[in-house]
């Protein structure tokens, strides 16, 4: 009986140690396909307003649609908020009508992605390099970080800074 | 027989998005897995180069040696990065890289960092961008901005 008793006990122990294998084995994998999920959906966001912003250069339109209206601003320039980012670029977009944003690449990491691109006022101008950082929630915008650097004329590689 | 064959196309076209919605699942589930690979190579390679400083350990675990470089000050290669990287990062003891995100989609990494040489120093914002393949980092672009002194907004650059 006492055998018995043993043979129960490490049944048990066995058991319980099967199922938090198993348990490990299964969040990770639940994670990964949530934020396989967040990131498919954001993705589709982004690729929307980078078409809309950068190559179609509709301000208000992309900003409407994708951003939300309290919207956290971290570039130095420019104020918090929405309006404020469009009435920032609707008219620096109006000044220069020879303006170009040309998208690189886009990253898009579960509620984070960042955009690459080059910017150019007109067809002359060297431009510069950009990266924005996009946190979203819900399907909208709603953080902003850049980091900006001037092309410059020459380059210590045989390579474009892209 | 010929409605049978029409029943049989349309059950075949009404499977077709099926289908397609699988594979487009399977398509985000194995770039998933590759993202989850390389966030824990780039995780340890800036961990490395950046907060502990061992620049030549963290290129030659993680870096080929003809890689291609884009940022305009440095030229190609694993060892003229290492070369250059090396006496900077001893010869400036106060220098602190500070990271704050790391982005990573696939075979891409994006590093957001603040990078100061002193503890009074506004510094840097610096945003790394490097691809991967195999395993090991390839390409690298970057963008550095001097923090300025006073913004429009309440935030930091971070």
């Amino acid at each position: 009986m006492r055998r018995a008793g043993r043979y129960a006990l490490a049944l048990a122990l066995l058991a319980c140690t099967a199922a938090t294998a198993a348990a490990a084995q299964d969040t990770p994998s639940a994670a990964a396909e949530d934020r396989a999920a967040l990131t498919a959906r954001n993705r589709a966001v982004i690729e929307a307003f980078a078409d809309l912003f950068y190559r179609q250069l509709k301000v208000r339109e992309a900003y409407e649609k994708y951003v939300a209206a309290d919207y956290r601003q971290h570039n130095p320039m420019a104020t918090d908020g929405r309006e404020a980012a469009i009435g920032f670029l609707e008219p620096y977009i109006a000044a220069n009508p020879g303006l170009t944003m040309e998208v690189k690449r886009i990253l898009v990491d579960g509620d984070l992605a960042a955009v690459h691109l080059l910017g150019k006022r007109n067809a002359a101008d060297r431009g510069l390099a950009a990266v924005d950082i996009l946190r979203l929630k819900d399907g909208k915008i709603v953080e902003h970080w850049d980091v900006t650097q001037a092309v410059p004329a020459t380059s210590a590689n045989p390579h474009p800074m892209f | 027989m010929r409605r049978i064959g029409l029943i049989v196309a349309v059950a075949l076209l009404t499977a077709a998005p099926a289908f397609a919605q699988h594979e487009g699942h399977n398509a985000a589930s194995a770039r998933q897995a590759e993202t989850e690979r390389n966030r824990i190579i780039v995780t340890d390679f800036f961990d490395l180069f950046y907060k502990q400083k061992k620049v030549r350990e963290a290129f030659e675990k993680y870096v080929v040696p003809d890689y291609i470089q884009h940022n305009p000050i440095a030229p190609d290669g694993r060892d003229n990065a290492i070369n250059a990287l090396e006496p900077f990062m001893k010869n400036v003891p106060g220098l602190n890289y500070e990271i704050k995100r790391i982005i990573v989609d696939g075979n891409l990494a994006a590093v957001h960092a603040h990078m100061r040489m002193s503890p009074t120093d506004r510094g840097n914002a610096v945003i790394d961008i490097v691809r991967l393949e195999n395993g090991k980092i390839v390409e690298h672009w970057d963008v550095i901005q001097a923090v300025p002194e006073k913004s429009a907004n309440p935030h930091p650059m971070f």
